[in-house]
């Protein structure tokens, strides 16, 4: 059995304002082990970047308890590059907050940017590059800080639907040669089943777990184009609308 | 019918011909305006009494050239207007940065500096000058209350108004609020501080002239209160040229300074 590595124990999480308070998550539990990779499907506006902020420590559960043990790298639903930072720097940017860049920084970077077909873009801008390319370098610039568990946070939603194909097979691939674990936020139902080994489907608001679907072995070992024309696929995409519904 | 562009030359040679033209007509502009204004003013159509014309203009010109009186003056303004310019607009920014690390006390202070703005700084500056003294000393200080308010307030406001998941994002990597004020605060505001200085530029210099207004010792806000008092308005118009030539000149380093900054910043870093 492997090991637990986020673990939400009937998790409860208000927010307030002036004249009200808004229950945004009600009882909530759920649970990534180590090398899965584990999708909340929802509604758009059911919680889940109030989910995310729970995991990273951002913000604190008023009932119930959060649990985390693993280094966390975030990829958002924007690239969030900086315009006026080359390529490399973007890259290097979540290292030099924690510490100042070191020759082997430099050679790893480098080392990364040739892996992904980036190298030659290193000294170029932001602007320069396509919606696709700038999503890698987001990537790039995440797994530098060695997470073992990733949080995607909508990540493919802005790119065209080629380029998502691409970069969801791209993304697959990394996180099961790394062996790290991923969190995929999502409203594709698609994108969840192909991804992904559990699906967590979410209800509205107040945020809560509707059911849990556990893929078998195939689809959840197959690389995202292959467990789109599995035979199961079908079943799982009706399954989880009805559920939605 | 226009001929249609074929060639990147002619292109070109479009380009050079559409510039060439724009300053030359910025030029007749402004002959016209000073021809208009001789004409009118010798043949008596404009009364010569109240706007005087170009040429006794450019006659006292050459005589305070001569006596060197004029570069006296203008310097005492212009080295008035730069500090006051860098006192105000450091200052300001230097408290924008800190108000936006203690938010909370901007919150406190928050309609203190909206009266403050919405006050006619002007009005303060005789208490300013009393306090102060009548040398260069005043004439700084109050035009320093004309651009520290505004470039506080706005500064403050570009500064809270960055993209909220990128400040989310850099949280998520651990940086502290120094660090997300130096890696993105202020280098996405870049543009916008050139923009608060060039506003500025213009408040330092209305600071100064109502400053020598008050004073009435030197500087060119002194010769247009003085020409204005003994109806010597060849004196007052001369002020005022001189006045608008040296704010556009500065506006103008400004701009070039602008260019240079973005070229140097253009060239990349990264060895390979």
């Amino acid at each position: 059995m492997n090991r637990t590595i986020v673990d939400f124990n009937h998790v409860s999480k208000k927010f307030f304002n002036k004249k009200s308070e808004m229950v945004v998550i009600s009882d909530m539990s759920f649970h990534v082990d180590e090398g899965e990779i584990v999708a909340l499907v929802g509604p758009s506006g059911a919680g889940k970047t109030t989910i995310l902020n729970l995991i990273s420590e951002l913000l604190v559960p008023e009932i119930g308890e959060v649990k985390v043990d693993a280094s966390l790298g975030y990829m958002f639903q924007k690239d969030n590059l900086f315009d006026w930072l080359t390529i490399y720097k973007n890259i290097a940017l979540g290292l030099s907050i924690k510490r100042k860049l070191t020759k082997d920084d430099q050679k790893e970077i480098e080392e990364m940017a040739k892996r992904y077909g980036l190298y030659d873009f290193l000294d170029y801008y932001p602007t320069q590059l396509s919606g696709g390319m700038r999503q890698k370098v987001a990537l790039m610039r995440t797994l530098l800080l060695k997470p073992s568990l990733l949080l995607l946070d909508e990540p493919f939603s802005s790119l065209d639907y080629i380029t998502r194909l691409d970069l969801e097979e791209e993304i697959f691939k990394i996180i099961k040669n790394l062996k790290i674990s991923a969190i995929i936020v999502t409203h594709d139902i698609s994108e969840a089943i192909v991804l992904s080994n559990r699906i967590y489907v979410l209800s509205a608001r107040p945020c809560t777990v509707k059911k849990e679907y556990i893929l078998n072995e195939d689809m959840a070992n197959a690389r995202p184009n292959d467990a789109r024309m599995n035979e199961h696929f079908q079943e799982y995409f009706k399954d989880i609308v009805e559920t939605l519904r | 019918m226009k001929k249609s562009i074929t060639t990147l030359k002619e292109f070109q040679k479009r380009q050079r011909l559409d510039k060439f033209l724009i300053v030359f007509l910025r030029i007749i502009i402004v002959a016209l305006l000073f021809a208009f204004w001789e004409i009118g003013a010798r043949t008596g159509v404009i009364n010569e009494f109240l706007l005087s014309k170009p040429s006794s203009i450019w006659n006292l010109f050459i005589t305070y050239i001569k006596s060197g009186e004029l570069f006296k003056h203008v310097w005492i303004s212009v080295y008035e207007t730069l500090i006051g310019l860098a006192i105000g607009t450091i200052a300001g920014l230097l408290i924008a940065i800190l108000l936006y690390l203690f938010p909370k006390v901007y919150t406190i202070i928050d309609p203190y500096l909206v009266v403050l703005n919405a006050l006619p700084k002007t009005a303060l500056a005789p208490v300013l000058i009393i306090w102060i003294g009548t040398g260069a000393k005043g004439i700084i200080a109050v035009s320093v209350t004309l651009s520290i308010v505004v470039t506080i307030i706005s500064a403050y406001s570009y500064f809270v108004g960055v993209d909220k998941e990128k400040v989310r994002m850099l949280k998520t990597m651990g940086a502290n609020k120094f660090q997300i004020l130096t890696k993105l605060v202020l280098p996405q505001n870049y543009a916008n501080i050139v923009s608060i200085i060039k506003i500025n530029i213009g408040l330092a210099w209305v600071g100064v002239i109502v400053g020598e207004f008050l004073v009435s010792r030197g500087g060119i806000g002194y010769l247009v209160m003085y020409g204005g008092q003994v109806f010597k308005l060849d004196l007052v118009m001369m002020g005022v040229i001189i006045l608008a030539i040296i704010a556009f000149i500065m506006y103008e380093i400004l701009n070039i300074l602008e260019k240079y900054l973005k070229k140097t910043k253009r060239r990349g870093k990264h060895e390979k």
